[in-house]
């Protein structure tokens, strides 16, 4: 027996990004901090109002309780839970469940990271599989390379429909002014970039930045008083397959399959109702993977689904409109960054990227070698 | 016969962080998902051909190597 998610019980009152890109002399809680007081305030709220602090850090391993005394706070309730870059997903389900049973009232949600200023690289703070280790996998590219060459392999997705991905991806973030990578990029610069893990070069990875964000969760009543466009919480959702890559059991199918069916039922909406997709890219597979699984096209046709410009400016489907991990910014952990960018269209705060009437979306995450994944339904706040 | 499920070749550069002349690239390598005919699913590496010539599901054959002094389970094509 399962409850039912609290379809629209928890609304999010409050989301910012901060520091995306470089922002050497920073410490990671010290751009989270800036984040979340910037998410607070839009809901005239302060850190001694958070009774939920859901945080995880990129290398403190008791970063939650490291931020609630940075913060100055005491919260009735730390989740430090570690998923990857899924794990603010999962935080907004439990809070959802959390805020519905009257558990907390004020849910902070946030991130920071200075990998790219402190250390110059995707920071990994994982134990080595000793099964793997051998064979020098590159991880996490190189679990995500082994499922782009079966997906290739089993559907006839080519380099270039990757390629569709990543030239979308930074379309879009030429639209976003607060995007990491902006610069031209063309299909020739694309396939002409230096192989890294067969079949990706350097503009399948997603970026390694600095970067925080941060939303705020309250009850939908507490919502409707504090700010005049609260984005209702519809469904969430979260499914796990395998750790390592070697134990996935289908290399071409995500467990966003389970997580996104359990969201869109809760939600009760479909697909096609989506305005805005938000598909946690590490990779440019990742995102082929997540419109199949989650249902925007049959699995196997999400090469198609992105060619000839589908999910860039003006494509069928407004996909990644921030930039994503692959030209916006990618601060080790990406998931909240999805989320943040979801509430941003449904308040209509996006200015050139800004998706017309948008009023439903999807903020998917993933975690590990497409081990975790946790899937979010955002409505606008007529909905509620 | 065992089948390579997926297959990928790292092309690694040491030191990316240094100026690309003064470093050589590290000599390509291939990271293979081999299905045992079991049924269980290991990554290994496949030996004796060159890394970009993996081609999944090509049968291949498991052998035991010594690397950096510790047995080591490679896979070479079948014969």
């Amino acid at each position: 027996m399962s409850a039912p998610f609290p379809r629209a019980a928890a609304a999010i009152v409050g989301a910012s990004t901060f520091g995306m890109g470089k922002m050497p002399g920073w410490e990671a809680s010290e751009l989270a901090a800036v984040a979340s007081r910037d998410a607070l305030g839009q809901a005239g709220l302060i850190f001694d109002d958070v009774d939920g602090l859901f945080f995880c850090h990129g290398t403190d391993t008791l970063g939650g309780i490291s931020f609630a005394q940075y913060l100055g706070i005491n919260p009735k309730i730390i989740d430090n839970n570690r998923t990857g870059g899924s794990a603010f997903q999962t935080y907004v389900e439990l809070a959802a469940y959390l805020i519905d049973a009257g558990v907390i009232e004020t849910a902070l949600i946030a991130y920071g990271s200075n990998q790219a200023s402190a250390a110059g690289k995707l920071v990994n703070t994982v134990l080595p599989n000793p099964h793997e280790a051998p064979y020098r996998a590159m991880n996490p590219f190189s679990g995500y390379a082994l499922a782009a060459s079966r997906h290739m392999y089993e559907f006839g997705t080519t380099k270039a429909q990757l390629g569709e991905v990543a030239l979308a991806a930074r379309k879009w973030a030429q639209l976003n002014p607060a995007a990491f990578a902006r610069d031209p990029l063309t299909m020739d610069d694309y396939l002409a970039a230096r192989m890294i893990n067969d079949p990706f070069g350097k503009y399948d990875a997603c970026l390694v930045t600095d970067g925080a964000a941060a939303i705020v969760m309250t009850s939908r009543e507490r919502a409707l008083d504090l700010v005049k466009a609260p984005v209702p919480v519809l469904g969430a959702a979260q499914a796990t397959s395998h750790r390592d890559i070697a134990s996935m059991p289908d290399l071409t199918v995500t467990a966003a399959r389970e997580s996104g069916a359990a969201a869109f039922a809760a939600a009760g909406i479909t697909p096609v109702e989506i305005d805005v997709a938000m598909l946690y890219d590490a990779f440019t597979i990742n995102t082929i993977l997540f419109l199949e699984d989650l249902g925007f096209c049959p699995k196997g046709e999400g090469g198609a689904f992105v060619a000839n410009g589908g999910i860039a400016p003006g494509g069928r489907l407004a996909v990644n409109t921030n930039g994503g991990g692959l030209s916006c910014c990618h601060p080790g952990m990406y998931g909240l960054f999805t989320l943040v960018e979801a509430v941003e269209q449904l308040q209509d705060k996006c200015g050139a990227r800004q998706v017309p009437d948008a009023r439903l979306a999807v903020a998917h995450g993933n975690g590990g070698v497409l081990s975790s994944q946790a899937t979010v339904i955002l409505g606008h706040h007529s909905t509620i | 016969l065992l089948k390579a499920a997926s297959c990928s070749s790292a092309a690694r550069r040491a030191a990316r962080h240094f100026s690309r002349r003064a470093c050589d690239p590290e000599p390509d390598y291939n990271i293979v998902l081999i299905d045992l005919d079991e049924g269980p699913r290991l990554m290994s590496r496949v030996d004796g051909i060159a890394p970009g010539a993996v081609t999944i599901g090509m049968p291949v054959q498991a052998k035991i190597i010594t690397e950096n002094e510790a047995p080591t389970l490679i896979f070479e094509p079948a014969a």
